[in-house]
């Protein structure tokens, strides 16, 4: 398994419709979840090699939905 | 470990976003390399509960077709064509003493299972590596949106 640079995150799976992943940041736990639920966070960091994220919206209510677009920028034709 | 072939998984990737402009699965994205198909390989010997049920059996240690019966209801003739199966994928192996032939576990040949199942965790840790590089980065800004 590749080793990861700040330590893995552990995952549970306690019941059919939940993941619990484990993981701690040095930072303020506000600031850790507005990174993870405030969409002008969430497209800084959910694309995997930077790529441009689209569309971002969460709606963070229970049953509520979100959404999250980018586009890998090597799609045939592009120069790269 | 060979080297692995970027060039191989952007042509396999960029296919991929040719059949599938919008969506795939984050381990496609990160991957783009399938695995190859085989008719009999580690994943579909697992994929039946019988044969799960004889391997957690063996992993008690090594036995002979008859405990193995005994342990499970299955019929002798179930379980030797699940250890056949189990047998050729190489997740089981046997050897004879005397009349008997007695099979043991091969945990090594496990791996292909547990390499896939790690590409899921390491598209979550990555995931989590961007926010951890994101949240240094705010805080080293002074962290307008810190409260």
């Amino acid at each position: 398994m590749t080793p990861n640079r700040h330590g893995s995150g552990v995952i549970e799976f306690p019941n059919d419709l939940e993941i619990v992943v484990t993981r701690e940041f040095d930072a303020p736990i506000q600031l850790v979840f507005d990174v993870f639920t405030k969409p002008e966070h969430v497209r800084k960091t959910f694309a995997p090699y930077g790529e441009e994220v689209t569309e971002c919206s969460i709606d963070l209510r229970v049953g509520g939905s979100y959404n999250i677009v980018f586009e890998p920028d090597f799609m045939p034709g592009s120069p790269r | 470990m060979l080297e692995h072939d970027w060039a191989a998984e952007r042509r396999a990737l960029a296919e991929t976003c040719r059949l599938s402009p919008r969506y795939m699965s984050i381990t496609e994205y990160n991957e783009g390399v399938p695995r190859a198909p085989t008719t009999s390989d580690v994943f579909n010997a697992v994929a039946e509960a019988d044969r799960r049920e004889i391997l957690d059996v063996l992993n008690a240690g090594e036995k002979a077709v008859g405990a193995i019966v005994n342990d499970l209801s299955m019929s002798q003739p179930q379980v030797s064509k699940h250890l056949r199966v189990l047998r050729e994928v190489g997740l089981v192996r046997c050897r004879a003493e005397g009349r008997r032939r007695l099979y043991r576990l091969e945990p090594t040949r496990l791996r292909p299972l547990r390499e896939w199942l790690a590409n899921y965790e390491q598209a979550l840790n990555d995931r989590l590596d961007r926010v951890d590089d994101y949240l240094k980065e705010l805080q080293q800004q002074g962290g307008s949106s810190d409260t």
